[in-house]
């Protein structure tokens, strides 16, 4: 699949995206991050968190576009755009900034993003620190059958045949490498 | 447990995250679901980080070889106005040299050696631990485990008490003063690496010209470090090691 600088179909770009292709990730910087760095610069931000909000986002994106129901209705920079604006708010709200200035001047064509569609995967609780360590230390099977899982959003049926497994296989691993992560909790 | 379906779950506790509607089991499910989400999140924040960074600095030398192109093509424009010869070798010999500032060549040339984990492992494991017992060996090989994972800031939590208590660890050292460069603690990295420059006669060979060479980048971080940071480079030279073509090449970019 060859991608040409800043012209790169939508279609194709997302395909790229959800694979965590490295020329995805190019492409949507190329497109975006000025944009990005001016609106975050121009509100009261530094050029450092517009780099991190542009990686927040593309997170934010990435699990979004993974979902089976996902259904783009601009094109894919608004969209960005959009999840930026909303997560610099956010951050914004966070600080307590006020006299924020241009805060519509990012994108022409908003789109509104539900609250919950934008998660930056923040852990809550404890429990969910000491898991998010062990995890790194299970095997390599299991964690790329659960991060295919719970994270890309690829289906059990997907997953066997990408790991050259059979769906039976697949089904009883994922059980036991949940059970493994759960075992570490006691 | 296997039989909980994490998108009812979130049906189940709405936008609001309200957590009291699960019971034990589906509150301990979903997270151990956060976690791994998370855990997988931040490892592609990392691969995305590294690509842009990489991409970033092929930009910046591609930039650099245009203007290099640039200036030559408008050498010959006058050297068919003929200006005169010596105006254009002082011309060529001034413009057609890229040249980058030292945040740039720092950016564009640092990246947290793992070069000496294995070895420092093998270490730990065998002899040199031996003094320190077994605890301060696990946190070692557990910092060590991060460090390789690019966790620099856990590392980093660990490596610091830990140097602080084996003050003449020098690969422990090491490792700190990576992570503390990769954090951007520049000044602290400084005083680890100068220290470590300076016993380098005592070290492995490749570990000495590694320490100098990041000594070098990191004094291009700091005001007035341009000097000090020409001086490492042309030891690095002269050294005709692995980073001597680097150092060399970033000695002509400081022109």
């Amino acid at each position: 699949m060859k991608i040409k600088t800043s012209m790169a179909d939508d279609p194709e770009l997302l395909e790229l995206l959800r694979k965590g292709d490295s020329r995805g990730f190019k492409e949507i910087y190329l497109r975006t991050f000025k944009s990005v760095s001016h609106y975050v610069v121009d509100n009261s931000g530094r050029v450092e968190d517009a780099e991190d909000i542009f990686q927040d986002s593309l997170i934010a994106l990435l699990n979004n576009i993974r979902k089976m129901d996902f259904q783009l209705t601009t094109s894919v920079d608004n969209y960005f755009l959009s999840i930026v604006r909303n997560l610099w708010l956010g951050q914004l709200k966070k600080r307590k900034m006020k006299n924020v200035e241009n805060l519509d001047s990012l994108s022409e064509q908003w789109i509104n993003i539900p609250e919950e569609d934008l998660d930056t995967m923040a852990l809550e609780n404890e429990r969910q620190e000491k898991l998010y360590k062990e995890f790194a230390l299970l095997g390599e099977d299991c964690k790329k059958l659960l991060t295919g899982f719970y994270y890309n959003h690829k289906s059990l049926e997907e997953l066997s045949k990408l790991m050259n497994y059979t769906y039976d296989f697949i089904k009883v691993k994922k059980f036991r490498c949940m059970k493994e992560l759960k075992s570490k909790l006691i | 447990m296997e039989q909980l379906d994490f998108s009812k779950i979130l049906e189940k506790i709405g936008p609001d995250k309200d957590l009291t509607k699960l019971n034990e089991e589906e509150l301990l499910f979903y997270d151990m679901v956060r976690a791994i989400q998370s855990r997988s999140a931040d490892d592609e924040k990392q691969i995305i980080q590294q690509v842009l960074k990489q991409f970033k600095n092929q930009q910046f030398i591609v930039k650099t070889n245009e203007n290099r192109i640039n200036m030559k093509s408008t050498n010959k424009i006058w050297i068919g106005i003929a200006a005169g010869v010596a105006i254009l070798v002082v011309a060529y010999f001034f413009l057609s040299k890229p040249s980058a500032s030292t945040d740039e060549l720092f950016s564009a040339n640092f990246k947290p050696s793992k070069e000496f984990v294995a070895k420092s492992k093998d270490k730990a494991m065998s002899y040199g631990m031996a003094s320190t017992g077994t605890e301060s060996r696990d946190s070692f090989l557990k910092a060590l485990a991060l460090y390789e994972s690019n966790e620099y800031d856990q590392a980093m939590k660990i490596l610091g008490p830990y140097v602080e208590s084996y003050p003449t660890d020098n690969e422990a050292r090491f490792h700190l003063s990576m992570c503390q460069i990769y954090r951007e603690k520049y000044a602290p990295a400084l005083v680890n690496l100068s220290k470590l420059n300076e016993v380098s006669k005592d070290l492995d060979p490749n570990l000495a010209e590694e320490i100098k060479y990041d000594l070098a980048l990191c004094y291009l971080k700091m005001n007035d470090g341009k000097k000090q940071a020409k001086i490492l480079f042309e030891q690095l030279v002269s050294m005709d090691g692995k980073h001597a073509k680097t150092a060399k090449g970033i000695l002509e970019m400081m022109k």
